[in-house]
C-alpha cells in the first residue's frame, strides 16, 4: 500500500486514479511507432550493453551458485556436526552460556571498510556478533554478501544475503521450526534438535538474509536483529 | 525433509526488458537531446538504474513498469541535456522548500466533490513533469525521497521541494476550480 499524498481518502483515491491514468499515458510512449525508422545502435553502445547484460547474467549465476554453496555448507555442517556432536556439545554449550549477554560490534571504519566493501553492501551486514567472534571471511558484491564469523574456539557461523526473489531450502526434520518477526522483517527459525544448529532465514522485499551455525537461538536472533 | 520458501518470483528477465524497450527509450531520449550519441548514453545510463531496481519491478509489460522506465529515461536525458549545455540549472522552486514558513493549502480547505476529483485528475495530467514524475515515483511507485534522488540524480532536498510544490500546485488548481464552480 502506497503512502497517501493528501491524507484525505477521497482525494487520495482520485490521485491514485490520476496516477494510474498517467502511468498508462507514459506507457504508451514505449509503444513502437510504425512510421519511424528503427534506430541502429552504435557498436560502442552495443558493446557496453552486451557487457552489462553479461555482468547481469554472471551475477545471477553467481548468486545461484553461492546460494547453493551456502545450502551445501549448511547441509555439510549439519552432517559433520552430527558425527562430532558428543565430543563438542558440552564445551560449546558452556561457552555460549557465558557469552550470551555480551556482543562485539562490527564497524566499517577499520579493516573491513578499507577492503573496499561498497557502502550499499555494508548495510547488509549485522552490526553485532557474539563476543569473541570476528569476521573471518567476507565476500561482497553490489547485491550479494557472504560472510563467515569465527569464534575464538574456531566455531564458524555462516551468513549470507542476496536479493529476494529466489528460493531457499531449509531443514525441518527433527527441528523446532517457527515463523517470527525480526524488527520489520519476516523470518523462519529452524533449530535442529539432534545436535544444536540454528538456521534463520529472514527476508524483506529487497533482500533475504541467512544465518546458520551452532550458536544459541538467542544469539542468532540477536545477530539478525542488528542487521540495519 | 527440505522445504522451499519462495519469497517472490522474478517474472521476466532484464534482458527481455532491454530488447523490448531499448528502441522506444532511445526515441524518448533523442526527442529531448537531438543527439544520437547522447541519446544512447541516456538509454544506457537508464538501463543501469533499472538494473538496480529490477527486483522491485512488476512484470515488464505492466503500465507501472513502463511508466517507471519512461520517467527514468526522460529525466536521465534531461540531466544529460543540462550537462551538455554546461548549465548548472537550479530551478528556483527547488530552493523554495520551506514548509514551516509557508502557508500550505490543505485538503481540508476544499469542499470535496466528484467535480474536484475529476479536476484533480485533470490538474495532475497538466502538471509539469518535473513535479508529476517525483509525485508518481513517491506515491504511485512507492520510492522514498532518498531513492528518488538517486534515480533522478537530484538532491534529496530538491525531491522534497518538488513533492511539496507539486502537491501545492495540485491543491491550488483544485481550489481555483472549486471557486469557479461556485
Amino acid at each position: 500500500m502506497n503512502e497517501p499524498l493528501f491524507g484525505c481518502e477521497v482525494l487520495d483515491k482520485a490521485f491514485l486514479e490520476a496516477a494510474e491514468s498517467q502511468a498508462a499515458d507514459l506507457a504508451d510512449l514505449l509503444t513502437p511507432s510504425d512510421q519511424e525508422e528503427e534506430h541502429v545502435f552504435s557498436p560502442r553502445y552495443q558493446q557496453e550493453m552486451a557487457r552489462m547484460l553479461a555482468q547481469q547474467r554472471g551475477g545471477k549465476k553467481k548468486h545461484l551458485l553461492r546460494a547453493a554453496s551456502v545450502l551445501l555448507a549448511v547441509c555439510l555442517g549439519l552432517g559433520v556436526t552430527v558425527t562430532q556432536v558428543e565430543a563438542v556439545r558440552q564445551p560449546l554449550a558452556q561457552y555460549f552460556m557465558k557469552m550470551t549477554s555480551e556482543y562485539t560490534s562490527i564497524t566499517f571504519e577499520g579493516d573491513v571498510g578499507a577492503q573496499g566493501i561498497p557502502e550499499d553492501t555494508q548495510r547488509l551486514l549485522p552490526r553485532e556478533l557474539p563476543k569473541g567472534y570476528t569476521v573471518s571471511d567476507l565476500q561482497a558484491e553490489e547485491w550479494f554478501l557472504s560472510a563467515t564469523f569465527e569464534g575464538e574456539d574456531g566455531t564458524l557461523v555462516h551468513y549470507s544475503c542476496m536479493p529476494t526473489g529466489g528460493s531457499t531450502a531449509f531443514d525441518t526434520e527433527d527441528c523446532i521450526f517457527y515463523e517470527t518477526q525480526i524488527g520489520p522483517r519476516q523470518a523462519y527459525v529452524s533449530i535442529k534438535q539432534t545436535f544444536h544448529n540454528v538456521l534463520i532465514i529472514m527476508f524483506d522485499n529487497e533482500y533475504t538474509y541467512i544465518l546458520s551455525g551452532p550458536i544459541s537461538e538467542k544469539e542468532a536472533l540477536h545477530i539478525m536483529e542488528t542487521v540495519p | 525433509m527440505l522445504q522451499f520458501a519462495v519469497a517472490a518470483a522474478q517474472k521476466e528477465s532484464f534482458e527481455e526488458l532491454y530488447t523490448t524497450y531499448q528502441s522506444a527509450m532511445y526515441r524518448i531520449a533523442y526527442a529531448i537531446l537531438r543527439d544520437e550519441g547522447l541519446a544512447e548514453d541516456a538509454v544506457q545510463q537508464t538501463f543501469l538504474k533499472i538494473l538496480k531496481e529490477f527486483s522491485r519491478l512488476e512484470g515488464i509489460t505492466s503500465n507501472k513498469t513502463k511508466s517507471f522506465i519512461v520517467i527514468l529515461v526522460r529525466n536521465t536525458a534531461i540531466d544529460l541535456y543540462r550537462k551538455r549545455r554546461r548549465e548548472s540549472v537550479v530551478y528556483l522552486d527547488d530552493l523554495e522548500y520551506s514548509p514551516s514558513s509557508r502557508q500550505e493549502d490543505s485538503p481540508e480547505d476544499l469542499v470535496i466533490s466528484q467535480q474536484s476529483c475529476q479536476e484533480l485528475q485533470e490538474a495532475f495530467r497538466q502538471l509539469d513533469p518535473r513535479y508529476s514524475d517525483v509525485l508518481m515515483l513517491r506515491y504511485f511507485h512507492g520510492y522514498r525521497n532518498k531513492e528518488i534522488a538517486q534515480l533522478l540524480d537530484m538532491t534529496e532536498a530538491a525531491v522534497a521541494s518538488r513533492i511539496f510544490q507539486g502537491k501545492r500546485l495540485l491543491l491550488k488548481r483544485l481550489k481555483k476550480g472549486g471557486e469557479s464552480h461556485e
